[in-house]
């Protein structure tokens, strides 16, 4: 069974664009990168899924679970984090995460303590107090309070310092162990990059791909650089599949997305001064698919 | 049980802000009446003779049109008159902040994640809401009897029950509106606007029905005009043509809203 199954979703504000025809599975016990720059239509998406707002047609399903019909049971199992953080103001930390396990019908003390000291959070603080960064924490204790199987994170890092972001990573990763399906949005790449199993890329309210993170990072894509000492005749790359070319002085920088060998063999033809043959980082084939499709 | 105790507590300090207020307003008018009328040397033949030289719209915006003032349960009906706008004012917008406070404070996302019906937060709400305003009106109703107690040479609580649950009926309505309102607008701004323009538009509408006799037949168009306290004192009793209305509207608006939430988006 899938943890999130979503087909065809698409929500429109009025006559504005939210999302367009998304679907997308997200494997149980899997960590799932969701993608895209701001306004892209992540939020969207998530918040259609949880029930806060309605899909104008489509549908979702978490845990095999209609969105729309039987939400209340779906977000027993389900922990959220918002891409912005608000809590009623005058409440101190503690009695705002007593309020959130209320909702769930199980003693949460103990979780509230062990993640609280992870995230390096006072519980005996005011929210009002709370710097943007300290308010995440607040959220991401709230999400996992309960041990939700399913847990969809909206750009979680924002606001965290690295020590802290490194406590959530190792926290996450042992939580998916222990079998927590995870749902991360970001636009931060490299974190997706270091966590995520497989990724969905966002762009203008539609799904332009889905990938697994290993044959992102394996397969396709190197990123090559050559120094020469004369000029390359142009036509030499157009033999070679390459895209990206970019020349600065004797230096030739670009992707190359397919065999290994048959460019060594047609790289050994010039006369080289240096190479440089590097992975991409996941940024660099991102912004590659936009050049594409743009 | 948890969001309707959250809610309480949330409320708690604007109840009793307004409970203070509400007995400095009875306080405050009692001592008027009393220097004015009830201890002054010509029982207020004076201040009687003041309030029949202005002109009958003015002593209708005063609420003072139509009533003997120099009697305690005359006295009680205008004090009745800015009771009821106290009251009304507190339910309406109490019960529209409590709808809107989660999208203005951004809390709505927090809320509509958990795993609860949005059926059951909306009750909740209503209850809170309910809860307060009968606890605001009991406390209008306990102050108004201790303190015409010691005005009054004869002791008329019955009256002041029935008013005051007459009241009680049109909070409720404006209850049932603010939640309406604060769920059918997207923008909050807007919402608290328009329910402070019904309060007022009822609220004159119900001035000049006092006015003009021929207008009496739009009375059904202003809650103030269900349950006037100079026809419940007449009468001791309440309009129960009125109190069917009443039903009928309250039932109608939160049928409406429980409609609406729960197909409303979140608004964060």
């Amino acid at each position: 069974m899938n943890a999130i199954e979503i087909i065809n979703l698409t929500k429109y504000y009025g006559k504005n664009r939210g999302i367009i025809d998304v679907s997308l599975q997200v494997k149980e016990k899997s960590i799932f990168g969701f993608i895209g720059p701001n306004g892209s239509g992540k939020s969207t998406t998530i918040r259609t899924i949880l029930n806060l707002i309605h899909p104008s047609s489509g549908e979702a399903y978490i845990f095999g679970k209609n969105c729309e019909k039987e939400y209340n049971e779906i977000l027993k199992d389900v922990g959220y984090l918002p891409s912005e953080v608000f809590y009623y103001s005058n409440m101190k930390v503690i009695d705002l995460l007593k309020y959130s396990a209320s909702f769930y019908k199980k003693n949460c003390d103990d979780r509230i303590n062990y993640l609280s000291k992870i995230m390096n959070l006072d519980l005996t603080k005011k929210i009002e107090d709370l710097s943007f960064g300290n308010k995440k924490k607040v959220g991401i204790v709230q999400a996992l309070l309960h041990s939700p199987k399913l847990l969809i994170l909206d750009e979680p890092t924002s606001g965290l310092d690295p020590l802290i972001q490194q406590n959530f990573f190792n926290l996450l990763k042992e939580e998916n162990k222990k079998g927590m399906t995870i749902f991360f949005s970001s636009h931060v790449l490299s974190e997706v990059q270091k966590i995520c199993d497989e990724v969905a890329i966002i762009k203008e309210g539609r799904i332009i791909k889905i990938e697994k993170i290993n044959n992102i990072n394996n397969n396709n894509y190197k990123r090559i650089k050559i120094e020469v000492n004369y000029k390359i005749d142009d036509t030499f790359f157009n033999n070679i599949e390459v895209t990206n070319l970019i020349k600065e002085k004797n230096i030739y920088t670009f992707m190359y997305k397919g065999e290994i060998n048959s460019l060594i063999t047609k790289l050994s033809k010039i006369d080289i001064i240096n190479i440089w043959i590097d992975e991409p980082s996941l940024e660099e084939i991102f912004m590659h698919y936009y050049d594409e499709k743009m | 049980m948890n969001i309707y105790k959250l809610e309480m507590k949330l409320n708690r300090k604007s109840l009793i802000i307004w409970s203070i207020s509400i007995f400095l307003l009875i306080a405050m008018g009692i001592q008027k009446y009393d220097a004015m009328i009830y201890n002054s040397s010509d029982n207020g033949a004076e201040f009687l003779k003041v309030i029949s030289t202005m002109p009958k719209s003015l002593q209708a915006l005063w609420g003072i049109s139509n009533i003997d003032i120099t009697d305690p349960i005359g006295y009680f009906s205008l004090l009745f008159f800015y009771l009821s706008l106290m009251g009304v004012i507190y339910a309406a917008t109490l019960s529209i902040n409590i709808i809107i406070r989660e999208e203005k404070e951004k809390t709505a996302d927090f809320l509509l994640s958990k795993p609860v019906k949005r059926g059951k937060i909306l009750k909740s709400k209503l209850l809170a809401a309910a809860s307060n305003i009968i606890i605001i009106n009991a406390f209008m109703t306990l102050s108004s009897i201790i303190i015409l107690k010691n005005y009054s040479k004869t002791y008329f609580p019955k009256e002041v029950f029935i008013c005051m649950f007459g009241l009680l009926i049109i909070q409720l309505i404006y209850m049932s509106i603010g939640i309406l309102l604060g769920i059918l607008f997207k923008n909050y701004d807007k919402a608290s606007k328009l329910n402070i323009a019904i309060i007022l538009f009822t609220f004159f509408l119900s001035i000049i029905i006092d006015l003009i006799d021929k207008a009496k037949f739009i009375s059904f168009l202003t809650p103030f005009k269900y349950f006037d306290a100079k026809n419940i004192v007449i009468t001791n009793s309440l309009n129960i043509k009125y109190i069917i209305l009443s039903l009928t509207i309250i039932l109608i608006m939160i049928f409406i809203s429980f409609k609406k939430y729960d197909k409303k988006d979140s608004n964060n």
